[in-house]
């Protein structure tokens, strides 16, 4: 297995360590990477698209046409590249007008986008690629007794009809990897709340609320952490949960997981080799229940 | 390019299933998606100085349930394209795009960052001159530098 690996801008700018549990992780499995040197900005769904949707669209397809000169397929990190990125896929591969549109853009940057290179997210590789069987055989340290609370975010699962990654009102897949680590996915209220990311730069107070509304029905239930696939959720929660305590007092002290963490956490590897000092949420508590 | 989302508005019926899921409406009542809608039915240039237009957090839930595909999220992309060409846009998104070309990137690479890669010892994620010019002619065909001298 060999991905264009496509960082985007969030991990490897504001959270490299969830890059580096990444990488160590997939290396275990033996997949290979080779980085996407000529790749950008995905460019971000809200605001670049919201700006004007032609250069949005144009930026992405010469992400996309990298990946086609590489002649692998991408993996994306990141919930929001993954929308992006797929949506221009989708869009340019289903309506031939808009693609020639776009590659008369792409022509003054002497690149045009084929449609070759496929999408794919990090959650789909490890269901779909490398598949729930495999992750069993490599769980050295099963998770037993951890309740793990899954948040799929937004951009993974809608709009439905480009992404079909899953069911958008019913998700089980990110549930099903927990389960293979040998945890127990907790369910909880209103799975499929927005963490509110989008609305960070422009309306904060109502984004810390968002990441509210759903780390209140976590606590709940009752689960000992969550797990996440996106780091713009992960920054709403992780960081969030002092956010909120600034604005409302509350405090939650709910440890949040990217995926790669956690499946390194359950395949073996430190602490350290999977970058866990950085959390704000510390997440000690929860790997001594582990042990 | 408005004509393009004039018959999609025109087929909502008012059922309000678009507010009901919405965790936005739900913390602001002045945010309605459907209002949205049905002001840009009546005149589209009433929205552009409205500052609720910028609420929505495109998280899809309205589309996804609406039981007439009216894809709210796609027709506000298109709505706030046109007010963004009459001249309102949030500060943070003229940012983003001054970020975007001038380094490739939504965000800078800081030095904390940069310390943290070099102690795991990751690559260098900046893109290169040469990548950057790339961006900054598709970003020039689409007359958006407008917004980079603005913001
Ligand atoms: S759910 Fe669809 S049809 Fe119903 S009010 Fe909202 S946009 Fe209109
Ligand atoms: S996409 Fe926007 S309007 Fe629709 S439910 Fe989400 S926040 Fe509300």
């Amino acid at each position: 297995m060999k991905y264009a690996l496509f960082l985007g801008c969030m991990i490897p700018l504001r959270l490299p360590n969830l890059e580096y549990a990444t990488r160590n992780v997939l290396a275990e499995f033996g997949v290979e990477l080779v980085d996407m040197r000529e790749a950008t900005c995905c460019p971000d769904p809200i605001g670049i698209r919201n700006m004007d949707y032609l250069t949005w669209l144009a930026i992405a397809a010469r992400n996309l046409a990298v990946a086609d000169e590489m002649g692998l397929d991408i993996l994306t990190l990141c919930n929001g590249c993954y929308e992006t990125l797929k949506t221009a896929y989708v869009t340019l591969t289903e309506d031939a007008e808009m693609r020639e549109k776009i590659n008369e853009i792409l022509a003054k940057a002497n690149r045009e986008f084929k449609g070759k290179a496929k999408v794919k997210h990090l959650l789909e590789v490890f269901y779909h690629d490398i598949g729930l069987q495999k992750i069993r055989e490599m769980v050295k340290r099963p998770l037993e007794g951890l309740k793990v609370a899954a948040h799929y975010g937004c951009h993974i699962l809608r709009p439905s009809e480009i992404l079909k990654f899953d069911d958008p009102e019913n998700p089980r897949k990110l549930d099903e990897l927990v389960e293979a680590l040998g945890a127990t996915p907790q369910q909880y209220e209103m799975k499929t709340l927005c963490c509110g990311a989008g609305l960070r730069n422009v309306m904060s107070e109502y984004s810390i609320r968002m990441a509210r509304e759903k780390l209140v029905r976590v606590k709940e239930a009752g689960a000992d952490c969550m797990v996440v696939a996106c780091p713009f959720c992960f920054i709403q929660y992780d960081m969030g949960q002092f956010e909120i305590r600034r604005l409302t007092k509350e405090r939650f002290d709910i440890p949040v997981f990217y995926f790669s963490e956690l499946l390194g956490y359950a395949i073996g590897l430190s602490p350290r080799e999977l970058g866990l000092g950085m959390h704000r949420v510390k997440v000690d508590r929860v790997l001594k229940k582990i042990r | 390019m408005l004509s393009e989302i004039a018959e999609k508005i025109q087929i909502c019926v008012a059922c309000g299933t678009c507010v009901g899921g919405c965790l936005v409406s739900r913390l602001d009542k002045r945010f309605r998606p459907m209002r949205i809608i049905h002001t840009a039915v009546v005149d589209v240039n009433r929205l552009i100085n409205e500052p609720s237009v910028w609420l929505c957090s495109y998280c899809y839930i309205c589309s996804e349930r609406c039981p007439k595909a009216v894809e709210f999220p796609d027709i506000l992309t298109r709505l706030r394209n046109y007010i963004a060409k009459h001249g309102n846009l949030p500060a943070a998104y003229k940012m983003l795009l001054a970020n975007i070309s001038k380094h490739g990137t939504a965000l800078e690479l800081d030095e904390f960052a940069l310390m943290e890669r070099e102690e795991y010892g990751l690559p260098d994620p900046s893109p290169s001159q040469e990548t950057i010019k790339e961006i900054k002619s598709i970003i020039n065909t689409s007359g958006l530098s407008v917004f980079i001298r603005e913001g």
